[in-house]
């Protein structure tokens, strides 16, 4: 018994793909428009975490281990990013 | 028998899976649509907690899910572990990390426009807190 066929489900998957590129161009725009600092900041940190979905959900429609491992350290660079701006933009280094 | 019943439960739940990674994409698209409509950057803040938690964390879930019990071993124990192991560290990691970027903005100056009180840059001045 199948629940949905496998033609189905790499539809809906491609379809989850295909708002997520959308928003990723969304991001990409306001990035390119936006001057303020803070704003950049958190919009970098949004295209982090939609690329690191988008390459797990690449690896499941290429059929390829080896892309998912990419989203953790993608995950893990967002925070890095976030806590080296906050501390730049309180005029502090990493450490103080 | 009992394998026939297991085989469908685990495919509803892959099949769940899939539906939350395609619920997730839309809410990804709200917290966009929320970046630009939003004025300014505490609010934005808002979008951004949408993007992270239901854009991010719920699809991979899903995706884990979908993996694990739609995807023949090893690939989908493979990008389930990945999927399961990136939605902890963002669901510990994105909160704490949204709060360091907006304590250092508003210590950098950025104040949230119109405000009828900012208590927190009161309290600074008033040396109750640092």
């Amino acid at each position: 018994m199948v629940v949905l066929s496998l033609e189905t489900q790499m539809y809906i998957l491609a379809g989850a793909v295909g708002l997520y590129i959308l928003s990723s161009l969304i991001y990409a725009y306001k990035l390119a428009t936006e001057k303020s600092v803070p704003d950049m900041v958190i919009l970098v940190d949004s295209l982090t975490y939609d690329l690191a979905v988008f390459i797990v959900a690449l690896s499941i429609l290429t059929q390829n281990a080896y892309l998912a491992v990419g989203a953790l350290p993608l995950a893990i660079w967002a925070y890095v990013f976030d806590i080296y701006m906050s501390k730049y933009l309180e005029g502090r280094e990493l450490g103080d | 028998m009992v394998t026939d019943a297991l085989t469908l439960i685990g495919q509803v739940l892959g099949c769940l899976g899939l539906v939350l990674a395609l619920v997730g994409a839309v809410n990804d698209l709200i917290a966009a649509i929320g970046f630009v409509r939003f004025k300014n950057f505490y609010l934005r803040l808002h979008a951004l907690t949408v993007g992270v938690i239901g854009g991010t964390f719920y699809p991979l879930i899903g995706l884990g899910t979908y993996a694990l019990f739609c995807i023949a071993p090893p690939l989908g124990y493979y990008v389930a572990g990945v999927s399961y192991v990136t939605a902890f560290f963002v669901l510990i990691t994105a909160p704490a990390g949204s709060h360091a970027i907006a304590r250092g903005a508003h210590r950098a100056g950025y104040r949230p426009e119109p405000a009828r009180e900012d208590k927190l840059a009161k309290d600074r001045e008033e040396g109750v807190m640092e």
